[in-house]
C-alpha cells in the first residue's frame, strides 16, 4: 500500500473548519428534521389509526408515497422538480428568494421522509397499546383527541422508545443524502477534503468518528430519557397532570 | 333509564344482535348472562355507543344514542363502564387513572379530583395504593381501581363486562363485595357475569342471551328456580356445576 | 538502491536513445510491476468529456486517454514488453487514490488538476492541459464577464479548485452579496442554470464547453468571461516513484516536441470548435523538454 498518511490535515485550516461546518450542518439539519418529523409523524400515525376514514386514507397514502420513494429521488424532486411545477412566482421564490435554498429544501425533504418512517413506528406503538385502554378512555367520555393525547400516545411512545431511538439515529445517517443537492454536511465536507488533499482515508475516518460520536450521544440521551420515564412514571403522567 | 328497542347489529355478514329489546329502570341491577359469543359484550357496548348498531334505538336517560343531536361524549361520561381486563392506563398511577376523565371531561380542578379519588380508593379498600402504577397492583386491586375510576365521573348507570372472569378465584370476592356495596347504595347497574351468587344476592332481573337474541328477561329468583327455555336450563346446569 | 536503479534507467535511456530496451532486472516500482504483470491499468472516468469517458460502445476514450496511450507506448519500449496490455478501470473520483495506492491502477488519466496539497499524497506527471475557470451562462442573461455576476447567484461543482476560486472571489468587497451554491456534479449544475436557479456556472472552461455541447438548450448557453485562474491537468501516478515519473514525463515531452499532441488536440477539440488556447500552446512548447 503506497498511501501517505497525514493525520495532521484534520487539524489544519481550512480543513478543520470545513469539518466543523459539516458537523454543524448535520446537527442542525437532523435536529430540525426531527423537530418537524416527530409531530408530523405522530399526526400521520393518529390519522392512520383514528376513527375517520378520510384520515386513514390520507395517512396510508402519505406513508406509502414518502416511505417507498428513495430518499435521493425525493431530494431531487423537491429541489429541482417541485419549483418547476408550482406557480411561476412561487417557483421563483423557491429558487431565488428562499434563504439557504438547498438546506431548506433538504430539510423539508428529510423531515417528510422521516415523518413517514416515524409514523409507522408510532402506529405500531398505538396498535400495541391496543383497543382496551382506548375503549376505556372513550367510555369515560374523553374525545378521540384527548384519548390519543392523554392515553394512547403516551402509551405508544413508551412502547416504541427503542425503535424511535434508531429512527432518530437514522435521521443523522439519512441527512447525508442531502449532499446530492449540495448541502455541505459532514459527508460532503469530507468528500471536499478528500478532493482537495487526496487524504481520503483521514477525511472519511473523521466523518466516521463524528457520526459515531453523534450516535453515542443519541444513545446516551435515549437512555436518560428512558430512565426519566420510568422514574417519573412516564411521559403520560406528566402530560395528564399538567 | 335505559331503553333498548329492537336493536340489530351485524359485523359484516355476521349478525351478532337481533331484535334485542329491554328496559332498565333507575336503581335496578340487571344481570346479563349467556354462553360465550352470544352478544353480551356487544350489547352493553352499544349502550354507551362504543359499538354502532344498524337497526333499532337505545335511549339512555331519555337521550337516543343514534341521533345527530346527541353529544355521545357527554352521554358516555354519564355511563360508567368496567371491563373484563380492567384496562387501566398503565402509564398512570391509580390516582391519575381516576382523575384523568373528571379533569379533562368535567373540567374539575385537580385538587377536587384528587380528593375525590382518595375517597373512592378508600371506598374500594385501596387507600394505600393511590401512588402505585397498575403493574404494581394485583388483578383484583386493578379492577377495584377501575371501578373507582368509573365512579369518579358520577355516572347515572354502571356497565360491567365480566368484571371478575379474568381474576384468580381468590380475588373474585374482593371485587364482588365492592359491586354488592355499590348495588346496595342504589346504583343502576348492568352486569355481564356468570357469578350467579352475585345475581342472587343483589340482582333485580336476569337477561339471558343466546345467539344474539334476548331469550329470557325475568325477575331474579324466578329465573333460577324456573327458567323458561331449554337453552337457559342447559346453561344454568353448566354454570351450577362449578 | 533506488538511486542506483534510477541511474541505471537514466543510463539506459541515454545510452540506448530509447532504441534498445533495458534489462528487466533493472526495473523498479511501477515499471517492474507493469513488466511482471504484462498489463498497465489506467484509471479513467465515466463521463468527463472530452478527456476521459465511455462512448456509446462503452469504450474508454478521450483526450487524456490518448495521451496516456502514448505514455504506454513508451513504457512498452522501456520495459521491453511489446505485448503489454492496457486495462481500463472506470473509477469514481473518491476511489482513485485508494486504487492508486493499493496498486490497482497505475496511472489516472482524466481531468485531475495539479495542486501542492495533492502532491503530499500522489505524484503528478508534467502538465498536459491548461484550463481556466470561466462562466457558463444563458445567452440572454446579460452576463459577459465576472463583474456581471456581482450580487447574483453562482453555481460551482463541489470539491473543485473552481469552487475555491469563486468562493475567494465573492469574499472580495465588490462581490459582496453574491451567493455561491455548490453542486455535487455538473449535471445538477447545468440543470440549475437551465431552470434559472443560478446566473452562472463556473468551472474549467473546456469542461464548460463540452457541457454546453451536450446540453439540450445548447443554443441558449454560452461560455463567457476571461479565465480567472489557470489550472493544469496532469497524469496522476504514485508518489515516490521517480523512475516511472521519468518515463511518463519523457513520453509527454516527446509527444509535445514531435507535435503529435496537436493531432490529438484536433481529434477531440476540433468537433467542439475550440481552438487551442495560448496558455495551452505554451505548455506544449515549454513541456517539449530537450533530450
Ligand atoms: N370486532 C368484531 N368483529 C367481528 N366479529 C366480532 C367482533 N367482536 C365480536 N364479534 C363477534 O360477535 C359475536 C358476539 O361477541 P360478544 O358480544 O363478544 O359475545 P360475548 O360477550 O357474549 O361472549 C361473536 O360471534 C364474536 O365472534
Ligand atoms: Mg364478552
Amino acid at each position: 500500500m503506497n498511501y501517505h498518511w497525514h493525520w495532521s490535515i484534520l487539524v489544519e485550516q481550512p480543513y478543520l473548519s470545513w469539518l466543523a461546518h459539516g458537523l454543524a450542518v448535520t446537527l442542525t439539519l437532523s435536529g430540525l428534521a426531527w423537530l418537524i418529523a416527530l409531530p408530523l409523524g405522530t399526526l400521520i400515525a393518529v390519522l392512520r389509526t383514528g376513527p375517520w376514514k378520510i384520515g386513514r386514507v390520507i395517512g396510508a397514502c402519505y406513508v406509502r408515497v414518502f416511505r417507498n420513494v428513495p430518499l435521493i429521488v425525493q431530494m431531487f424532486l423537491w429541489f429541482f422538480v417541485f419549483p418547476e411545477v408550482v406557480p411561476k412566482t412561487f417557483g421563483f421564490f423557491l429558487k431565488r428568494q428562499l434563504p439557504f435554498p438547498e438546506f431548506t429544501m433538504g430539510l423539508l425533504c428529510l423531515s417528510f421522509y422521516s415523518a413517514s418512517r416515524l409514523a409507522e413506528t408510532i402506529r405500531s406503538g398505538l396498535e400495541t397499546a391496543g383497543s382496551g385502554p382506548k375503549n376505556a378512555a372513550l367510555a369515560s367520555g374523553l374525545s378521540y383527541v384527548k384519548t390519543y393525547r392523554f392515553v394512547l400516545l403516551p402509551m405508544a411512545f413508551r412502547l416504541v422508545i427503542p425503535p424511535l431511538t434508531s429512527e432518530f439515529l437514522a435521521i443523522f445517517k439519512n441527512s447525508s443524502v442531502a449532499l446530492a443537492i449540495g448541502v455541505l454536511e459532514i459527508t460532503a465536507e469530507s468528500h471536499q477534503i478528500e478532493s482537495f488533499t487526496f487524504q481520503g482515508f483521514e477525511a472519511f475516518t473523521a466523518a466516521t468518528v463524528l457520526y459515531a460520536l453523534i450516535s453515542l450521544m443519541c444513545l446516551i440521551l435515549a437512555g436518560l430519557f428512558k430512565r426519566y420515564l420510568s422514574n417519573a412514571g412516564g411521559l403520560g403522567a406528566e402530560v395528564a397532570i399538567k | 333509564m335505559i331503553m333498548i328497542e329492537a336493536v340489530d347489529k351485524w359485523y359484516g355478514q355476521l349478525q351478532v344482535l337481533s331484535e334485542c329489546s329491554a328496559s332498565i329502570d333507575q336503581g335496578e341491577v340487571v344481570v346479563v348472562c349467556g354462553p360465550s359469543g352470544s352478544g353480551k359484550s356487544t350489547l352493553i357496548k352499544c349502550i354507551n355507543g362504543l359499538e354502532e348498531f344498524q337497526k333499532g334505538q337505545i335511549t339512555v336517560d331519555r337521550e337516543p344514542i343514534k341521533s345527530a343531536s346527541t353529544n355521545i361524549y357527554k352521554l358516555r361520561s354519564k355511563v360508567g363502564m368496567v371491563f373484563q381486563n380492567f384496562e387501566l392506563y398503565p402509564h398512570l398511577t391509580s390516582i391519575e387513572n381516576i382523575t384523568l376523565a373528571p379533569m379533562k371531561v368535567l373540567k374539575r380542578s385537580r385538587e377536587e379530583c384528587v380528593q375525590r379519588a382518595r375517597k373512592l380508593l378508600q371506598q374500594v379498600g385501596l387507600s394505600a395504593h393511590g401512588e402505585k402504577y397498575p403493574s404494581q397492583l394485583s388483578g383484583g386491586q386493578q379492577q377495584r381501581v377501575a371501578i373507582a375510576r368509573s365512579l369518579a365521573m358520577d355516572p347515572i348507570v354502571m356497565l360491567f363486562d365480566e368484571p371478575t372472569s379474568a381474576l384468580d378465584p381468590e380475588m373474585i370476592n374482593e371485587v364482588l363485595d365492592v359491586m354488592v356495596d355499590l348495588a346496595k347504595s342504589g346504583m343502576t347497574m348492568v352486569v355481564v357475569t356468570h357469578e350467579m351468587g352475585f345475581a342472587q344476592r343483589v340482582g333485580s332481573r336476569v337477561i339471558f342471551m343466546d345467539a344474539g337474541k334476548i331469550v329470557e328477561d325475568r325477575k331474579c329468583p324466578d329465573f333460577f328456580s324456573n327458567p323458561n327455555s331449554d337453552r337457559a336450563k342447559a346453561f344454568l346446569s353448566k354454570i351450577v356445576k362449578h | 538502491m533506488r538511486i542506483i536503479g534510477l541511474l541505471i534507467v537514466v543510463t539506459c535511456f541515454s545510452a540506448g536513445q530509447f532504441a534498445r530496451p533495458c534489462l528487466a532486472e533493472d526495473l523498479t516500482g511501477t515499471l517492474k510491476k507493469i513488466k511482471d504483470t504484462g498489463t498497465v491499468t489506467l484509471g479513467t472516468r465515466e463521463s468527463s468529456k472530452p478527456f476521459s469517458y465511455l462512448d456509446q460502445d462503452n469504450q474508454t476514450v478521450g483526450f487524456s486517454v490518448d495521451v496516456c496511450r502514448k505514455v504506454v507506448d513508451k513504457i512498452k519500449i522501456v520495459t521491453a514488453s511489446p505485448g503489454l496490455k492496457i486495462k481500463y478501470l472506470t473509477t469514481a473520483p473518491s476511489a482513485r487514490i485508494p486504487l492508486l495506492a493499493n496498486g490497482t491502477i497505475d496511472m489516472e488519466c482524466s481531468t485531475t488538476s495539479m495542486s501542492l496539497s495533492r502532491m503530499r499524497q500522489v505524484g503528478f506527471s508534467s502538465p498536459f492541459f491548461v484550463v481556466g475557470a470561466r462562466i457558463l451562462t444563458k445567452t440572454d442573461s446579460g452576463v459577459k464577464d465576472w463583474e456581471d455576476l456581482k450580487g447574483k447567484v453562482i453555481g460551482v461543482p463541489q470539491g473543485t479548485n473552481g469552487e475555491k476560486t469563486v468562493k475567494s472571489l465573492v469574499e472580495t468587497p465588490p462581490f459582496k452579496g453574491t451567493e455561491v451554491i455548490t453542486f455535487p456534479d455538473h449535471a445538477a449544475g447545468v440543470l440549475a442554470l437551465e431552470t434559472d436557479r443560478i446566473d452562472g456556472y463556473v468551472t474549467d472552461d473546456v469542461v464548460l464547453l463540452s457541457l454546453r455541447d451536450d446540453a439540450r438548450s445548447k443554443n441558449q448557453l454560452a461560455v463567457v468571461g476571461r479565465p480567472l485562474t489557470f489550472e493544469t491537468y496532469a497524469i496522476v501516478i504514485r508518489r515516490d516513484d521517480p523512475d516511472f515519473k521519468l518515463v511518463v514525463d519523457t513520453a509527454l515531452a516527446e509527444l509535445y516536441r514531435s507535435g503529435e499532441i496537436h493531432d490529438i488536440y484536433k481529434k477531440w477539440f476540433g468537433p467542439l470548435d475550440v481552438p487551442m488556447s495560448e496558455a495551452n500552446s505554451y505548455v506544449y512548447k515549454i513541456g517539449g523538454i530537450v533530450q
